[in-house]
């Protein structure tokens, strides 16, 4: 025990810090979350782009270039993790009986980076180029109008999500946001510390929403997955994406992980260019054949799931209602009914991968395999290296290809939206029996289950997104569908931590679009 | 937030009139089964071919019914207000399309949205379809009519799958907005309170807690009990005192609940009692460092975080004197910018022996630290109190 005497107690400043502190503590929690650092971020992707006009739906690309754009630019709606509309740029929304012509209130006294005001004409220049041909916006004072062909009950879904941020085109390809950070260049002690590409961002002290915790971000681009380990766990990154073959391994080595709901697709998609192609029982056949489980659980280290949609159970709520049942002996027999020189040898069934990596590579070797096992032969086509970044539209000389394995990632919040967009980028047809305008789900269930009884898209897995963080990153509350919401981590850094020399600069600086050089890094997996 | 869903979906004409005997067969069987048994004086039902009504009440029952009629054609069956509305909707729409004259229903729920198949919404359900001539059965070679519930991200979805008379699968589905699933009684992943006795004597307490010094690290155990602070060490499982430390004279002695243990914006474990704040320098030799603090409420608000919320909530206790029971609740999110909808009433709560005398949290509001006195025993008891998900 120990007494205390006069000698201990602080000086006026204590006591006034005291007083503060108690006075102001009844709604506080006891974990104060704690302003400072700089957060550590390794992706894969070699390149970003902050223009969302050049993203293409579905392209793994545009995950990675959302990511980087939440950090600087906002939408006018977010969804939280409880199904629910938050306001962000936008104050306030309604419609009319017809869910045709939508309003929103623009919030006021927003900036952007740059220090413009945010205005309603801000908005509809930023998104009318997004929006689709069917829908139309307008401003008027602080209110802006999006009018639709067709009712759009699920246009708060669509806002809230993908590439319909609001953001400011400046002179010379540069952007403005108005979201929690800024785009800067890097502090010079930063610029060289490690290889590859970066993307610096700052905290943002004007954000309208608050400055974040964190002072900066310093994203490292094209970094291979199995390097961000090792960097995570020599304290050399705080927050990277783990490959799914990898996540076992980050989870035996005691990192903190974490997956998101299933976000990317990997499908097969039929190809009349091969007339075997055009084969219904063919196509049935195949899909009999292939054991999704096998390589959900094996290939992606059971990091995806088994998929028999095109839309995933988080997304569409009815996925559990389709099969995915191996049936070799139907397949066979399916097979038994087909020419002889069809898909059996004399001519095989030509599959091509088309995004890069050997994830592809890997799947459509297993549905080699697979296909086999039903006495169809499939002959994995891999794209020339010298080709691998070019656009997948094949050379003449090519062999005609009947069977494409494509990704599509997730990317809106509308299980309809997603449905039209995949739809559209792979020429899927329609019965005209269905309604292809109606959003309730008993109708896109019904789109669904007729595309996927022709067979001219078979779905393969659905696969999860992952992280690893290290210990010290706090408040990491992410969407379940991938959005990272970076703006409210703080890191648990020491109380001693000199304060990062980057917020001693003021300059924004945006970079323009053009220069996020698309050229693979030095050691980017391809 | 405004009405998002302003439904198009009607039925087509074509199909209007097919459905109308089934509409007036379900409407009536709504309005008229709704109506008690008619008992004779015997105590006992009339047949049902006793003809007891007047042939006028006749038509103005099936004068009341027309409106009925129209509603249920007009009002969209795809989308539904609540999930009891949404079991109702997606019986009538089982009713109305082909279906076999009996099935062995089966409750299906996901792990993100379970807990809401009570057996209050399987009745109702299964008296609907009833109603309509479909005999619910338990005998395993009846098909199956499966009902599932699961979620979207802004959606709830409410599923039947089930065969019709000629083997043909029917699926039918129900849409509502996923915050209409919030429930006070029957969302199990909501978190609920748990509580654990981590000790008790006979001498008042006025404060406990648990402290994790960073510095150390190490975790000690700190009971104030009005004029010295007790610390303890872990050891082997147990709580070993380690030393006591007097409190600076304050001027009176102190009563019970004019102290309790807080924690600092730097980390700091304080004691704020009567007009003085203690902060701890927890090293080899355990000491405070004391202020003079401005007066004010000693009860800062308690909030709890947990596994399954990204959010604290708030801990109240009862407004009972020291004389009766009390409990703690755990109610709204200390965060308004994730706070769930305002007509959420959630509140879990935990049973005490006796009044709470003092309520804190530290170390990242994961548990908090109730002192209690047990009115059967009259001791004074210190409980982990601690916002646990599921089972």
């Amino acid at each position: 025990m120990r007494s205390i005497g006069l000698r201990l107690f602080a000086a006026t400043s204590f006591m006034l810090l005291a007083s503060h502190c108690v006075s102001t503590s009844a709604a506080r929690p006891a974990t104060h979350p704690r302003t400072g650092g700089t957060l550590r971020v390794e992706i894969h992707a070699p390149a970003i782009s902050f223009d969302p006009r050049e993203w293409q739906t579905g392209s793994l690309d545009s995950a990675a270039n959302e990511k980087m754009a939440a950090l600087v630019f906002e939408r006018l709606i977010a969804l939280d993790n409880y199904g629910r509309f938050q306001p962000v740029l936008a104050t306030e929304w309604s419609h009319d009986g017809s869910g045709r012509r939508w309003q929103f209130i623009i919030r006021q006294g927003v900036k952007f980076s740059d220090g413009a005001p945010l205005t309603s004409a801000d908005v509809v220049t930023a998104l009318q180029p997004l929006l689709p041909a069917t829908q139309q916006i307008s401003s008027s004072g602080s209110t802006i109008v999006i009018q639709s062909a067709t009712p759009s009950p699920d246009l708060l879904e669509q806002l809230a999500s993908g590439r319909y941020f609001v953001y400011r085109a400046l002179p010379g390809g540069r952007f403005a946001g108005t979201g929690p950070f800024v785009l800067s260049e890097p502090p010079s002690a930063n610029a060289n510390s490690t290889p590859g590409q970066h993307l610096y961002f700052r905290a943002n002290d004007e954000a309208w929403a608050g400055r974040p915790f964190l002072d900066a971000i310093d994203a490292t681009l094209g970094v291979p997955p199995l390097r961000a380990m090792f960097d995570l766990q020599l304290g050399k990154a705080d927050l990277i994406e783990l490959a799914p073959d990898l996540v076992p391994r980050a989870k035996q080595a005691n990192l903190r992980t974490w997956s998101s709901q299933p976000t990317t697709l990997y499908a097969l998609r039929f190809d009349d260019a091969q007339p075997a192609a055009s084969d219904v029982r063919l196509r049935e056949a195949l899909s009999l054949s292939l054991d999704r489980g096998t390589m959900a659980s094996v290939l992606l280290q059971k990091q995806a799931q088994p998929a028999a949609t095109l839309l995933p159970q988080w997304l569409s709520g009815y996925a559990f209602l389709f099969n995915v049942d191996i049936n070799l002996e139907r397949a066979k027999e399916l097979r038994r009914g087909l020419p002889t020189n069809e898909a059996a040898g004399v001519e095989p069934l030509r599959l091509r991968f088309d995004p890069s990596g050997d994830l592809p590579k890997l799947l459509g070797e297993r549905v080699a395999i697979n296909a086999r096992q039903a006495s169809i032969l499939v002959q994995v086509i891999s794209r020339p290296s010298a080709r691998a970044n070019a656009s997948s539209q094949p050379l003449a000389s090519d062999p005609p290809v009947g069977v494409h394995l494509f990704a599509w990632h997730y990317s809106s919040l509308s299980p309809r939206i997603e449905l039209d967009s995949l739809f559209a980028a792979y020429n899927l047809s329609e019965s005209s029996e269905v309604n292809t305008t109606a959003t309730d789900y008993e109708h896109l269930f019904e789109r669904e289950r007729r595309a996927l009884e022709e067979r001219r898209v078979l779905p393969l897995v659905v696969q999860a997104e992952s992280v690893a963080l290290a210990s010290s990153v706090r408040d990491w509350m992410p969407a379940r569908w991938g959005e990272w919401h970076l703006a409210d981590v703080w890191l648990d850094l020491p109380a001693s931590a000199p304060p990062d020399s980057s917020n001693s600069s003021n300059t924004p600086v945006q970079l323009p679009a053009s220069q996020q050089a698309r050229t693979p890094l030095p050691g980017a997996k391809q | 937030m405004p009405n998002r869903f302003v439904d198009s979906h009607f039925f087509g004409n074509e199909a209007i009139f097919p459905l109308i005997s089934t509409l007036i067969q379900l409407t009536y069987s709504a309005f008229i089964g709704a109506l008690p048994d008619v008992i004779s004086s015997s105590r006992k039902p009339v047949s049902a071919k006793q003809n007891l009504s007047l042939p006028l009440t006749r038509g103005l029952a099936v004068l009341c019914i027309l409106p009925g009629i129209l509603l249920l054609l007009f009002v969209s069956p795809s989308r539904a207000d609540s999930l009891d509305d949404a079991v109702h909707k997606l019986a009538l729409k089982v009713c109305l399309a082909p279906h076999s004259p009996s099935a062995r229903v089966q409750w299906q729920e996901s792990p993100e949205a379970s807990g809401y198949f009570s057996e209050s919404r399987k009745k109702v359900f299964v008296d609907q379809i009833s109603a309509c001539g479909i005999s619910p059965a338990e005998n395993p070679e009846v098909p199956a009519m499966k009902i599932a519930i699961s979620v979207t991200t802004t959606q709830a979805l409410l599923t039947s799958d089930s065969l019709d008379s000629a083997g043909t699968r029917q699926i039918h589905m129900v849409e509502m907005a996923r915050s209409s699933l919030f429930s006070p009684k029957e969302n199990a992943s909501a978190p609920h309170l748990a509580s654990e006795l981590l000790w008790e004597q006979e001498k008042p307490i006025y404060s406990a807690t648990e402290w994790l010094e960073p510095a150390l690290p190490q975790k000690f155990f700190l009971l104030f009990t009005g004029a010295h602070v007790l610390r303890y060490g872990s050891d082997n499982g147990s709580w070993k005192m380690l030393d006591a430390t007097e409190l600076p004279a304050s001027g009176r002695r102190l009563r019970r609940g004019e102290g309790t243990f807080s924690y600092g914006s730097n980390e700091k474990l304080r004691l704020m009692f009567s007009a003085r704040v203690c902060e701890f320098i927890a090293d080899e030799h355990f000491s405070m460092k004391c202020a003079d603090r401005s007066p004010g409420s000693l009860s800062p608000a308690v909030s709890l975080s947990s596994n399954c919320e990204p959010f604290r909530r708030m801990l109240v206790t009862g407004d009972g004197d020291y004389t009766q029971l009390d409990r703690i609740t755990l109610t709204r999110p200390l965060d308004a910018g994730l706070a769930p909808p305002v007509n959420e009433k959630y509140s879990t709560s935990v049973d005490m022996p006796g009044p709470v005398l003092d309520i804190n949290t530290v170390d990242d509001n994961r548990a908090a630290f109730a002192v209690v006195l047990n009115l059967s025993t009259g001791n004074y008891e210190v409980y982990r109190i601690t916002s646990v998900c599921g089972n």
